[in-house]
Order: C-alpha cells, then structure tokens, then sequence
C-alpha cells in the first residue's frame, strides 16, 4: 500500500466558520435589541467593535504566530481604531486622538524598546517593525503640526518618545535597519 | 559530498541571517498560490523495508546540511518575496493527508519543502518558489542515501558516495542566459479545460501507472519517436476520447511540457531553471492514435530547439525584469497576478512533465524499489501527469481533482493495447470518497 487511507476531507476550518456565524448573530441580535429599545444610544456599535476588534486580533494571531514585534504593530493599529470608533460612536469628543493614541504610541514604543533590548542579537527580525511604528507615531506630530487637536501634552510626550526610540535603536541597530530596508525593498 | 559555492557569511558576535532574491520563475509563485492553487510537487522514494522514524529525521537534517540552500523560508518585501535563512529545525511527519498540498509558511517552520513518510515510502513535498523537479531530486536522494547510511552503518562505513563532488550555485540562471532581443512565441489560442464533477476541495486523486520500461522503449523506435512523445500523444488522445468528445470540446487540446533548461544552457544552479514547450492538438472530425502522434512529433521539432526555447524564456524574464512589473508594491501585485493567472491557465489542457532516468549509485539500489513525481492538479487543469523512470520501471502518474476516472483508465488500456505491461498502483481516493 503505498497512500494512507485519508477519511477527513479538509472542512476548511469549521470551528472558525461556526464562530464567525455566532459573532454575526450576535450582532444582528444586539443591533435588533438596541433599535427596538434605545434608538438614540448607538451601544450595539460598541459592542460590534469589540467583536471585529477580538476578531482581527484572534485570526492574526492564528494564522502569523511568528514575529511577536508585529503583534504589537497589530495591536497599536487595531487598538488605535477601535478607540478611535468608540469616540466616534459615543459623540465624537476628540479624546481618542488626544489621549488614547498618544498612550497607545507610548506604550507600543516602550514594548518594542524593550524586545530590542532584551532580544538584541536577533533584532534583525524587530527592524521592519521599528521602521513601521516610527511611521505610524509620527501621527500624533502631524495632528499638531496641522492644528487639528487642541490639548497637545501628551501628544508632544508620544512624539518625543518616538523620537527617542528612534534614535537608540538606530544607535544600536543601524546596520541591521539598512540590511532589512535593502532586503524588504529590493527590485 | 556536495559543496555550495556561495557560503554565508556569518558574524560570530551577531549572526545575520543570510537571504537571497527568487528566481525569475520562483517569483510568481508565492504570488499566485494558495489552497486551491498550491504550485506543490511531490518526489517519493519506495524503499525495500519499512521507513525509521528516527532515522529519517536524523537524514532529513545530514541532508540539509549538504544542501544549506533549501534551509531557508519565503519573506515578504516591499515589491517581490525573498528567501530568508531559516534557523529553525526542520520536522518530518507521518504521510496523514493526500499530496502536494499547499504548504503554509506559517505552520511548517517556515520551510518550504515538507519530507513525510508512509510504511516503506518517503515523500518530499516541495513548494516550486524553492526549487525545480530535477533539483528537489537531488535533495530526495541525498535525503534517501544518508538514510540508507545510517540505517546500515556497517555496509556503508566505508562508502566513497561522501567523496563525489558536485558544485551548485543559487544564480538566478534565466537572467544570466536570457536574450532581451529575442520576442517571445506564446500561442494565442486558449485551450479545451477539462470538465467533470470535481473532488472536495483538497482531495487528490493519484494514479500511478507503473510501465515495462523495455517494451514502452521499443515501441517508441518502432513508431521512431521518444517515450516523452508517445506518452503525451496516449494522453492527449485519452483527453480526446473520454472528456473532449463527451463534453463536445471546440477549442484545442493543449499539453504543456517543462523543459529542463541546464541541457540547453551552461548551469549549476539549485534554483529553478525550466522552460516548457506546448504540444497543440487540432481536433479533427475522425481523430486517429497515429494522427495525434504525428501533431505531437512535429511540435516537439518546431519547438524543441534552442532557438525557440530561447523565445519562450526569454519572454518570460523580460516580464519579470521589466521595470513597470518591478515597482508595482507587492499587495498589488498579488492582486494583478491572481487574476490574470485565471486568465493564463486557459490555455493549457494539461501538463506533463518526465524527469526522465533517475540513477542511483549503484549500492543503495537494493534498498529502492521505486521513483516517482507527483504535480499538484488544480481547478483549471484538472489533471497533471508526470513521470520518471528507474532501473526497468517507469513510473506515470495522474494526479486528478475529477471524480471520473476514465481518463487514466484510457491511458491504461492503450498502453496494454500497444503490447506494454503495465501495473496501476493508486491512492484510493474516490473509494473513500464514495464511502464518506
């Protein structure tokens, strides 16, 4: 005999396709409730980020369990909207771009520099992801430099601490960032 | 013993990983496949005696360290893929699904190429971004060498097989042979698909059919052709008979065959390097064995000749270097790509691809009893055929995601009725189908 007897024929990842079905069940569920009884609170929204939000982070980390620098890449993206949406959501007040993005930026800095200090014979596999988040905390400096928040205090602490990051890790890793920017961007 | 001409450098202090571009035709692959389209291969071993688990892994891992290049996994960048040097351990498996599935990077250690093992066979899956047929068939018998060695420390204690030089480089050997004057001569005809009722996603059929090398040999000098053209002439008319004719086909039938380019152009190189020529049936109102067997032979000599070769390459490397196709980012890329390979696998029917004569040195032959290659199949061609001979077998699998077997029985029966003995070995599929 030359083939094993195979009886599972793949049911492409049934648990996931269950589960999705629940989710927008729920959903549907929550978006029915909450018209029925409280039209003018949008709640059912909130929950129904939550629920994209566990989502998106739940198949990244199925499906991309190699890098964790990009988990937090992830999670700085992911969390940064979801914020964002919930302001938005519950009357938009600003407050996400003044104070929650400038902590997620802080917090994502504070991670990375960490994993490059602790991992630094491997940084090689962090570079792509400190070029990243150097793009992605420039966000806050732009809103202030384009006049569109009023309360800059820790957007200014976010930035400088971008900065900071970006300075040390060039410092120790520069080499290891041009040999990644010559593989990521080779034609 | 093989020696790699571009070692790595490595740091002491701080290793970098060493990493290298996909070749020419490496490049499209990471691009364009998936589940349904896993650009897979599959090389297996049928050794005399049951396979050691333990064992295996120990050759897996001697094998590696003589072909460094195939440690290594596929990244992402900012316009193509690349390989990168992979530091992870390598694992073999027990054979528990059907071959050349689609090898995720992400739960395979990264690797690109999967050895698995089934009572007294190994297999090696390998993902073509890698390497081609020939190439991975070196790595299987280093693999099924090392694990002869060690199996049988006492018969092979003093084998000279470590004192065998050959020298292979990573080149990207199209570039370096590719002639940018020469325009291309793709055929602009789209070809007859197969039709049928499709297997679950996932489910290969195979079916081996394992030919009396000697009587297929001597009947192709009867009929004055090559075993490559007859088998490709039986199986365009075995299309022809048992899927063209029920479904009423219009276009034409068209069989791709690969080409192995290193016996046209000067290289050593363990990356891809094949090209492929297109056999174009005609269909007639009667369609005799004969006629399809001289369509057959006068494509082989209109396009088996370095000049037209040259063509075909050539045009596909300007379409990867060209400058326009290089900085489109990779996102986007995989987007062009996904659609217009649904457009470009219209116009082929099936492919065939014979390896050809494997050899092995000549100890370890009575550890082994067969050779064969498997080709993924996939929603357009529904049916790839591939072959290989050693000692006096040769080896002509169909690897198929259609329920009807009739095809493969066709070619079965004009083999027998040519006068060739031939046994049928298959993988039981559609039995355990029909029984789910």
């Amino acid at each position: 005999m030359l083939y094993p007897k195979i009886n599972n024929v793949e049911k492409n990842h049934f648990t996931i396709r269950l589960l999705l079905g629940i989710s927008i069940a729920i959903s549907i569920i929550l978006i029915t409730i909450n018209l029925l009884t409280t039209h003018n609170v949008r709640w059912a929204m909130l929950a129904i980020c939550g629920i994209v939000y566990i989502w998106t982070i739940t198949l990244y980390s199925i499906y991309h369990n190699i890098n964790i620098a990009s988990h937090v890449i992830l999670q700085t993206i992911a969390t940064a909207i979801l914020t964002i949406l919930i302001d938005t959501i519950i009357g938009f007040r600003g407050w996400s771009f003044t104070i929650a993005m400038p902590i997620i930026i802080i917090t994502a800095n504070v991670t990375m520099f960490i994993l490059t200090l602790v991992s630094r014979k491997k940084y090689y596999k962090y570079a792509i992801y400190q070029i990243i988040l150097f793009i992605l905390s420039m966000v806050p400096m732009i809103l202030i430099f384009c006049n569109a928040i009023d309360k800059i205090g820790l957007s200014l602490i976010s930035t400088i601490c971008s900065l900071a990051n970006a300075v040390i890790v060039i410092f120790l890793c520069g080499n290891d960032i041009e040999e990644e920017l010559k593989r990521r961007f080779h034609i | 013993m093989y020696l790699r001409k571009e070692e790595s450098q490595i740091n002491n202090t701080r290793k970098k990983l060493d990493w290298r571009k996909l070749d020419n035709s490496a490049k499209i692959f990471p691009i364009a496949s998936s589940k349904k389209f896993s650009t897979v291969f599959r090389i297996s071993a049928v050794l005399s005696e049951k396979v050691d688990e333990i064992v295996l892994q120990k050759a897996v891992e001697k094998a590696l360290e003589v072909f460094k290049s195939f440690k290594v996994r596929v990244k992402s960048g900012f316009f193509w893929y690349y390989l990168e040097e992979n530091t992870k351990n390598v694992r073999i498996e027990k054979e528990n699904y059907y071959p050349c599935k689609y090898i995720d990077p992400n739960i395979n250690a990264g690797y690109l190429f999967k050895v698995t093992y089934f009572e007294n066979k190994i297999n090696l899956d390998v993902f073509h971004a890698l390497t081609d047929g020939n190439s991975a068939m070196h790595f299987l018998k280093e693999i099924v060498y090392s694990y002869i060695e060690l199996k049988h420390p006492k018969e092979f204690y003093n084998t000279n097989r470590k004192e065998r030089k050959v020298i292979y480089n990573t080149e990207d050997s199209y570039i370096k042979n590719y002639n940018k004057k020469t325009k291309g001569n793709a055929s602009k005809q789209k070809a007859y698909i197969l039709r049928g009722r499709k297997l679950p996603l996932g489910a290969i059929s195979v079916t081996h059919e394992i030919i009396d090398l000697n009587m297929l040999k001597q009947i192709c000098k009867e009929r004055n052709c090559t075993v490559t053209q007859f088998l490709t002439a039986i199986l365009a008319y075995s299309i022809y008979e048992e899927n063209y004719k029920k479904y009423n086909g219009r276009k034409i039938i068209k069989i791709c065959i690969p080409v192995n380019l290193k016996k046209y152009f000067d290289s050593i190189t363990i990356s891809n390097f094949f090209s492929y020529i297109t056999a174009k049936i005609h269909i007639q109102e009667k369609m005799s064995f004969d006629y399809i067997l001289k369509e057959v032979q006068k494509e082989f000599k209109e396009q088996l000749t370095p000049e037209e070769i040259m063509k075909t390459m050539s045009a596909n490397v300007k379409l990867g270097n060209n400058l326009f196709v290089k900085i489109i980012p990779l996102f986007l890329k995989k987007i062009f790509v996904k659609l217009s390979y649904i457009e470009i696998r219209k116009y082929t029917t099936s492919t065939f691809s014979n390896l050809g004569r494997i050899g092995i040195i000549g100890d370890y032959k009575k550890y082994i009893e067969e050779i064969f290659i498997l080709i993924a199949p996939e929603s357009v061609e529904k049916i790839k055929c591939s072959s290989c001979s050693y000692e006096n077998k040769m080896v002509f699998t169909f690897t198929s995601i259609l329920e009807d077997k009739s095809i493969e029985k066709r070619f079965y029966e004009l083999l027998q009725k040519e006068g060739i003995n031939v046994k049928i070995e298959s993988n039981g599929v559609c039995d355990v189908i029909s029984e789910n």
